[in-house]
């Protein structure tokens, strides 16, 4: 029974970590947006979404984005975005870089829900790197889900998707041409 | 053992627990399907359910008035006017309005509305917005200015930049008591989106929705099924070995 009972206190105590880890805070915005751009940060853009725009998002999204433009950083062919999305009830935010037309970088920020905490990690988000729009303008790639953590799965999926999208439209989307080659 | 006692119980347990399995099965289907169905984005309207649950704002509501518009705060839903903004913050710090922008400070950011409500953007602190906002105010001429831990700040909002200063004489925003029939109408509206359908669903299958008694019944129903299972296939396993 001291056995059983020393083994049950062991595993509780391995899992308080995992389950005080799991919700928060991972990284301020703030600082994702310094370190994507080696601590100079540029000044912030604004993007008007325009309703062509707007409609694309709502095909992405299944609703509007809920402001009239969004601010981003970029230089040299590449931007910096901060998105949120909600994953079951609350908002999951997001740090997305896209690089030429592809993601170069996809971390979770902040983590609110109490399940789905597992797309923060590398093992996850990795499946983002190099994702671009194919010729259709989705997703060039299928992302693998993680059993019960769905709605955060779809939710950064949606998010990638919105960014690449709204890289394109922004001041640091290559010309359509180079696009085509 | 003569099956003919066990055959009785499990019959007339059977018949009294059909109810509860037909029960189960019709809201485990609902639950499983509940995205689907809409479940998770329907919400109860109904003022009964609503107080059986206790679904009221903790704390009273706080309001700010700018430029003849109400912005209110009930729980951690914010109103402008009768609308409620996508944005929540359980902090309502001040709403004021420079031209035909309504400035809206909640606890880490600030809301940009259009004079209809429309949420044009949404300023954090990667914009710059300072930490440990306090009360949002206007300087005059110079516009916009934001007390926070560290000090005033008045922003560039083109450039995207914050002037610290010391201290900044200014209107700062101050709470309001807005109209009673606003304050009803937006009670009522947070009520209205305080409960969805799966949360009901979901609490009657469990047996939740009578608090202890309920799940105390339902762990009996449980029993019973399992007393059913046994029953059942001992009976089967005797008919079948004869």
């Amino acid at each position: 029974m001291a056995a059983i009972s020393t083994l049950l206190s062991a595993l509780a105590l391995l899992c308080h970590p995992l389950i005080v880890q799991a919700t928060g805070t991972y990284q301020e915005p703030e600082a994702f947006v310094r370190e994507v751009f080696s601590g100079v940060v540029p000044s912030p853009r604004k993007l008007w979404i325009k309703p062509e725009l707007a409609a694309s998002i709502r095909d992405i999204l299944g609703r509007d984005l809920g402001v009239l433009r969004i601010g981003y950083w970029g230089e040299s062919g590449r931007s910096a975005w901060i998105l949120e999305e909600i994953g079951k009830e609350q908002p999951i935010t997001v740090g997305v870089v896209v690089n030429g037309d592809s993601i170069e970088i996809l971390r979770v920020l902040v983590f609110r829900e109490v399940r789905g905490w597992e797309v923060r990690y590398p093992f996850f988000t990795d499946q983002f790197r190099g994702a671009t729009l194919d010729a259709a303008g989705k997703l060039d790639r299928h992302i693998d889900g993680i059993s019960g953590a769905t709605l955060s799965v779809g939710a950064l999926t949606r998010i990638a998707h919105l960014a690449l999208l709204l890289h394109r439209h922004s001041e640091f989307a290559k010309p359509l041409g180079d696009l085509r080659q | 053992m003569t099956p003919g006692p066990w055959r009785k119980w499990h019959s007339t347990t059977g018949i009294g627990a059909a109810i509860f399995v037909v029960f189960l099965c019709v809201t485990g289907f609902l639950i499983n399907h509940a995205r689907l169905l809409g479940l998770d984005r329907h919400y109860v309207s109904e003022e009964w359910l609503l107080d059986w649950y206790d679904i009221h704002p903790k704390g009273p509501p706080v309001a700010y008035a700018a430029a003849g518009n109400w912005i209110v705060r009930i729980g951690d839903r914010i109103y402008f006017n009768r609308t409620e903004l996508p944005e929540r913050s359980e902090r309502l710090l001040g709403a004021v309005s420079v031209g035909t922008t309504v400035f809206v400070a909640l606890r880490d950011r600030i809301v940009l509305l259009d004079g209809q409500g429309v949420v044009v953007e949404v300023l954090r602190g990667t914009e710059g917005v300072p930490a440990g906002m306090r009360a949002i105010g206007i300087a005059g001429p110079e516009g916009l200015v934001v007390r926070a831990a560290h000090g005033d700040y008045q922003p560039d909002l083109d450039a995207l930049t914050w002037n610290e200063r010391d201290s900044i004489e200014a209107d700062w925003s101050a709470p309001a008591d807005p109209p009673a029939a606003l304050l009803n109408k937006l009670l009522r509206l947070y009520r209205g989106r305080g409960l969805t359908l799966e949360r009901v669903i979901l609490d009657v299958h469990s047996g939740r929705i009578f608090g202890i008694p309920g799940v105390l019944a339902m762990d009996l129903a449980a029993l019973v099924f399992v007393f059913l299972a046994v029953s059942g296939a001992w009976l089967w396993f005797y008919r079948n070995g004869q």
